[in-house]
């Protein structure tokens, strides 16, 4: 029931509101590339093609079982409209879906197609059908079809929605849809996502006789037939639905995508594009960098007594980060506007960089850069594509993936080391986590050069947790805590910081810590270092968890290893389809000591079993002592994930891995058993000695 | 164009305009910006500094309204709250100014970037067209800590109702929240208000100028297991009477008016034909009873998709469904819809029953002295039957008998029982004698929100266990594990039980896996099989320690900060749970967990441990009554839950039952 609300704009109507606010952005992104296309309101007469009685009939998929939608056929054919010489060429799409709906959920799932476009746009076509099991078909009407204006900014026009309402629509169904979409005046690089959330059957994609039809490419699609008469065509038969899983590669590296990208005449092939943007990178790159007067003078000063070329790079490094503010970050109102004066401006020169002391990322990367070359380094720019979209650009037509990653290699005895200091708060010698692993483009005006940059050690990415606890007898467990996060642990907690304020950094921690010891009291939460990069983040805290120990009659049970304590299970699926990849090589060092409740024993402790290497690809060791002057009970628990740099396994490691996994988990929550101490039967003089409780380790 | 500048040319994002077209800061947000911030609470992240509203209805029924609100950022998590927005019924009302600024230092920050409000539709989910819409503005990635946003708006419309509503509520902290209400001279208005904390709200003028003001707001934010209406302040209500001579907008001005407004709209759209008769038929065919017809018919509607269509909201088609016939052939509807379609398929089946306006959260607080429409966002349906129908969902009224309310969009939970959020709510039948409210009842706890674990526990060689287990309830359990096996493919459900098991049994592996679900009695289930490899641990000596909680204990509720700034809504629950632990012969407990047993305002607890016939048995109870918590009890509610969780253990230590107990003797190696 809809009744328009009182619209006296109170702040519950405004709060509402927030989360438009959130989109408001991308609507606007998306007006600016007009990348949808618009519907027309009728519905076309359309020809169908007849069904095959047996799919009418089937009440399940016969490829893909338990399934609840299939899509039998999904076509998509890109053509030329229009002339070069009469106003101009339009791309459009035209496209058709028949899907078998086999479940309730199914009929949930696909009972409203949505298409989202731009008013400069237009969708011409459109038709639905429903097709019953007996053949009887249900055209879609117009009150079946739903235009509305999701948002419109004055001046760029509006974006809108079509909603295909398939009515009366049941498990058994096959329900058709086709439109004609314009997407704009010519072709660049369209990217489709073949293998959707629904298996497909047949999968078509026809790039018509066009001027400049473009090459066609897929990746992750065995199998594919290829028709070069009148156009070209791609066939894909049997797809399976794609399902996401957790530590999985980018989707570019293992789902089925098709992209068109435009062929350009003047070049012959691929290895031509990739030269002219080499060159023609590499060309501005060394433009912009290069090292005048003053920056030969500051690139002296800042390296005087640096012996070593790491020094020398590290005191560039410093200073482009430390001295020269980034503008990427609001800190100051005259800082803020010139971010915005100068936000969509061509990058400073390093020269002036230098002089205005503070810059955009690039404009930093470039004075690093102009600062290296003037001590005489080789120096390149360096593209790759984000490691969130696909680590391997050697691939056809890969260049037009690498527009979004940029750092500076700078050439030290013959290894290129890849720099980003304009990524604030990232230590020096590592690059973004999105960037490590990532072919790159070292753009060079002579000849295509590709590079991998590094991925950093274990010890890099370290956190060191110290818990100095004292256990009740009523199995409450107090006490002070210290984590200490290094490398990309540091530099993703001190980003996320910077977005928010420290309250908020403060809240989510405790909810990490809360969201497994859901009774856990955190308090007295104090941070440092949260906005440098020059030393590790530390997190001190002091924490109650009230019945933290277990009273199982006059025994306490208590699993010692505090941080791991309720971590929910990692890999919980039986099967894996795709690998495993981490962000990163980890490493975590645990160091806790418990002071165990007066008039208790240690109940014959065992120690946790060890797991896997600590210095090969995952490991972990423990060490348990009891000092029984103090009643303290020691763990100290060390864990490395990816010690030998490996850290993306084939899905055949799944099994291995899982069990791993299980293996650690059941270590980390490895129990001691605390009894009460028995009364002496007569006075005997005690000597308290540390002794070890019990140590396991590799 | 150099073709390697448009080749390029992909990778450049588009060069903007810099327009600065704003208006200068008017000096009420100049003044409101001067005004000191009071001490407040650690991470406020903004504060408000004025939200005036001016509602000044016009002779000839049309308004306008004006928004005036300024807000502090105090810190980085409240830049975001450099927002503003304005809601619109479109084709109806009209937004003639929406201006926005930010301050710094006394003085506008001015972006060489216009900001544009954007136009937006607030359309839900489901809502495949819908008028209601907002025009929002954003410079969150502007500001900075210390600045003040600010915006006003202007819309103008006419009134659909001859009344005026105004609401405080608020997540920030706030000076001053303000209400202004300017009629004609020749109309009258009757306020009242209502809430938590109308006290405080000061009116100052009357007739026919009112301004209600609230000063002082507190910080409220997000916490855990907030209730309902934790943040509300209070509610004004006015009643407009215009001249006899201005008649556009609808006079509501007793229940009996709400009433015959709604039939009015409603009529002839709950009609039949051919096709429905023969669905109902087709539907009923083989139930004996009524109670059976209603199920099979209540389930179908439910089983519908839920679409809606939110057109001609001022003419009130809001509260219009869809002719019955028209739903049915279609196949989806809005909650009006389906209501309106159950309701004619019932008549078909020659069972009466009535279209009831309800509000979906909140319900409890709709106000008998305020009849309006905009009290209510739902629709359900009041069906009414004999003595023989004994439902909990069945309500005894004076003048219609036995009705039993039913949600047809709620397609979870089955004929007789409710929506939790609908529980106690306040709703109003549309039917030719309804002059009052009706209150719906809170369904037992015994029955309707029972949550039952039954896990079976074999003890293998090397601490291995192999499992079996089922879970589930009748009532608003079950409505949530059918909520699961609906949304959820089979796949994804295997592997969310497996994560669930995993929590506490390490390297559960899930052998079987099958769901039941019972539509009379409502019950509906998850069983699994498991196994497991070193499950218990295996202590030098002989002994082993297992932990009998494999399902894990996240149903009581956990409030670990000491603070708390509002009441706590308590949802009733009856969790029973019992474990089995088949101990294989030569194996005895050594030591069980104590008994125990808790009891407060807040709720109950006991579990128990007993051995029978060389099997350990674990039950644990928790109740949990339906009640919302003052802040001032929150010290003596965390401690009720601090000590559950101290006593809710579930380990026990067994040893090898040749040894004697490990306190007397050496165990075995």
């Amino acid at each position: 029931m809809s009744i328009p609300a009182p619209k006296t704009g109170s702040r519950a109507v405004r709060c509402q509101l927030l989360p438009f606010l959130s989109v408001c952005r991308p609507v606007l992104a998306a007006l600016a590339l007009g990348c949808a296309a618009l519907m027309a309101p009728s519905v076309s007469a359309a020809k169908w093609d007849p069904i095959d009685p047996a799919d009418l009939a089937a009440t399940e998929s016969t490829s893909f079982p338990s399934v609840d939608v299939e899509i039998l056929l999904s076509t998509h054919e890109l053509n030329e409209e229009g002339s070069a010489d009469m106003g101009g060429t339009r791309l459009t799409s035209s496209n058709f879906i028949r899907a078998k709906i086999y479940t309730a959920k199914g009929v949930e799932d696909l009972g409203k197609f949505r298409i989202r476009f731009h008013s400069d746009n237009a969708v011409t076509e459109t038709a639905a059908r429903v097709v019953k099991r007996d053949g009887a078909t249900r055209d879609l009407k117009k009150s079946d079809i739903f235009e509305s204006v999701v948002g419109k900014v004055r001046g760029q026009g509006e974006m809108k929605q079509l909603t295909f309402v398939f009515p009366g629509l049941e498990p058994g169904d096959v329900v058709e849809y086709r439109w004609t979409a314009r997407l704009g005046s010519e072709l660049w690089l369209q990217s489709f996502f073949c293998q959707e959330e629904f298996p497909v059957r047949e999968y078509r994609l026809r790039i018509g006789d066009m001027r400049c039809r473009g090459t066609v490419h897929w990746l992750n699609c065995p199998k594919a037939e290829t028709d070069e008469r009148g156009g070209f065509e791609v066939v894909l038969r049997n797809l399976p639905a794609f399902e996401d899983e957790e530590y999985a590669p980018p989707h570019h590296e293992i789902r089925g995508v098709i992209y068109v990208a435009k062929t350009f005449p003047m070049y012959s092939n691929d290895k031509a594009i990739w030269k002219e943007l080499s060159v023609y990178w590499g060309d501005a790159f060394n433009t912009a960098t290069r090292p005048t007067g003053s920056i030969k003078k500051k690139a002296t000063a800042l390296t005087a007594d640096a012996a070593t070329d790491d020094e020398k790079l590290r005191r560039l490094y410093g200073f482009c980060q430390n001295e020269i503010l980034n503008t990427g970050r609001r800190t100051s109102g005259a800082l803020q506007a010139e971010i915005e004066k100068h936000r969509w401006e061509s990058a400073f020169s390093a020269e002036k960089t230098l002089e205005k002391k503070f810059g955009r990322t690039d404009e930093i990367n470039q004075l690093f850069a102009a600062l290296a070359r003037a001590l005489g380094y080789e120096v390149r720019l360096a593209c790759n594509a984000s490691r969130d979209v696909m680590y391997n650009v050697s691939i056809p037509n890969g260049w037009a993936f690498i527009y979004q990653n940029h750092t500076v290699a700078v050439n030290v005895g013959g290894d290129w080391r890849y720099f980003d200091p304009g990524f604030p708060l990232l230590p020096y010698g590592m690059t973004a986590s999105s960037a490590e692993g990532a072919t790159t483009l070292l753009c060079n005006t002579k000849k295509v050069e590709n590079g991998t940059i590094g991925v950093s050690k274990s010890a890099d990415n370290r956190t060191e947790r110290k818990g100095r606890f004292r256990l009740d007898a009523d199995g409450t467990l107090e006490g002070q805590v210290e984590q200490v996060f290094r490398g990309h642990l540091a530099v993703e907690r001190k980003d996320d910081n910077w977005s928010t304020s420290l309250e908020e950094s403060t809240k989510r921690f405790t909810e990490e810590i809360t969201n497994r010891l859901p009774n856990a009291e955190v308090s007295q939460v104090t941070w440092s270092n949260l906005d440098t990069y020059l030393h590790p983040l530390t997190v001190r805290y002091h924490v109650r968890v009230p019945g933290y120990a277990e009273q199982v009659g006059k025994r306490l049970v208590f699993a010692p290893g505090f941080f791991e304590a309720g971590r929910p299970v990692v890999f919980a699926a039986a099967e894996r389809k795709f690998p495993i990849v981490f962000p990163y090589p980890r490493e975590e060092h645990d160091d806790i000591e418990i002071v165990l409740p007066e008039g208790y024993a240690l109940d014959k402790p065992s120690a946790p079993t060890p797991v896997g290497e600590l210095s090969g690809a995952f490991g972990a060791a423990y060490n348990l002592q009891y000092t029984g002057k103090t009643r303290t009970f020691s763990f100290r628990r060390d864990f490395a994930l990816g010690a030998n740099g490996a850290f993306a396994f084939r899905p055949e490691s799944y099994s291995t891995l899982k069990n791993l996994f299980e293996l650690l988990r059941r270590s980390d929550t490895h129990s001691i058993m605390l009894k009460p101490k028995e009364k002496p039967v007569a006075a005997a003089p005690a000597t308290e000695t540390t002794q070890p409780a019990a140590t396991a380790q590799q | 164009m150099n073709p390697m500048l448009r080749l390029l040319g992909v990778f450049v994002a588009p060069p903007l305009l810099a327009v600065s077209l704003l208006a200068v800061p008017p000096e009420w947000l100049l003044n409101a910006a001067k005004l000191p911030v009071p001490a407040l609470p650690a991470g406020t992240p903004a504060i408000v500094l004025l939200d005036e509203t001016v509602q000044s209805v016009l002779p000839d029924g049309a308004e306008t309204i004006v928004h005036r609100y300024a807000v502090r950022l105090l810190n980085g998590s409240g830049h975001e709250h450099a927002s503003g927005g304005v809601t619109y019924t479109d084709k109806e009302d009209k937004v003639e100014v929406a201006t926005a600024w930010l301050i710094r230092g006394g003085k506008e920050v001015r972006p060489p970037q216009r900001r544009d409000w954007v136009d937006v539709s607030t359309a839900g989910a489901g809502v495949v067209f819908s008028e209601a819409r907002a025009r929002v503005v954003s410079y969150a990635d502007l500001a900075l800590d210390g600045d003040v946003f600010g915006y006003e708006t202007r819309t103008s419309g006419r009134l659909q109702f001859a009344e005026a509503m105004h609401e405080w509520s608020s997540v920030l902290p706030s000076l001053a929240t303000r209400f202004t209400l300017r009629l004609p001279p020749d109309w009258r208005g009757e306020p009242s208000l209502s809430g938590p904390n109308e006290a405080a709200i000061i009116c100052s003028g009357g007739a026919p100028r009112w301004t209600w003001e609230l000063s002082s707001q507190p910080y409220r934010p997000q916490e855990p297991a907030a209730a309902g209406l934790a943040r509300l302040d209070a509610w004004l209500y006015v009643r407009l009477t215009p001249p006899a001579n201005v008649g556009t907008a609808t006079r509501v001005s007793s229940w009996a008016d709400l009433r015959d407004w709604s039939l009015r709209l409603q009529e002839g759209q709950c009609d039949t034909g051919p096709v429905l008769a023969a669905k109902v038929r087709e539907l009923t065919a083989g139930c004996g009873d009524t109670l059976s017809k209603l199920r099979a018919l209540s389930r179908h509607v439910q089983n519908l998709r839920y679409v809606a269509i939110d057109r001609d909201l001022a003419k009130g088609y809001g509260c219009r469904p869809r002719k019955a016939t028209e739903v049915l052939a279609r196949g989806w509807g809005d909650c009006k819809d389906k209501s309106n379609l159950l309701r004619a398929m019932l008549r078909e089946a020659g069972i009466e029953s009535f279209m009831t306006i309800a509000r979906v959260s909140g319900g409890e607080a709709v106000n008998e002295a305020w009849p309006s429409a905009w009290q209510f966002n739902h629709a359900i349906l009041a069906i009414r039957v004999g003595a023989g129908i004994d439902l909990p969902a069945v309500v005894d009224t004076s003048t219609w008998g036995r009705l039993l309310f039913f949600d047809a969009t709620a397609p979870d939970v089955l004929l007789g029982d409710l929506p939790g959020s609908l529980q106690g709510s306040k709703v109003f039948l549309l039917a030719p004698e309804s002059e009052a409210l009706v209150t719906l009842p809170d369904l037992p706890v015994e029955t309707c929100h029972l949550l039952t674990r039954k896990v079976t526990l074999e003890l293998g060689p090397g601490g291995s266990i192999a499992g079996d287990c089922s879970y589930g309830g009748p009532g608003s359990a079950g409505a949530y594990y059918r909520y699961r096996v609906r949304t959820t493919t089979g796949k994804d459900l295997r592997t969310s039980v497996t994560e669930r098991l995993g929590t506490t049994v390490r390297g559960a592996l899930l052998r079987e896996f099958s769901t039941s679900d019972d539509p009379v009695s409502g019950e509906c289930r998850f069983q699994c099989q498991f196994a497991a490899a070193g499950y218990a641990q295996l202590m030098p000596g002989g002994l082993t320690v297992i932990r009998l909680d494999v399902l894990n204990r996240d149903a009581a509720p956990a409030f670990p900060a000491v603070e708390r700034t509002l009441p706590v809504g308590l949802d009733p629950l009856l969790h029973r749970d019992e474990v089995t632990l088949r101990l294989p012969p030569g194996i005895v407990p050594e030591e069980l967990p104590d008994r125990c047993s808790l009891s407060s305002p807040y709720g109950s607890y006991e579990s128990t441990y007993e051995v029978v016939d060389g099997s350990i048995i674990a039950r644990r109870t928790l109740r949990l009554p339906k009640k919302i918590v003052p802040v001032t009890e929150y010290a003596a509610l965390r401690r009720f839950f601090q000590e559950v969780a101290k006593a809710d253990h579930a380990s026990v230590v067994l040893r090898r039952s040749e040894a004697p107990p490990a306190a007397s003797a050496p165990a075995a190696p």
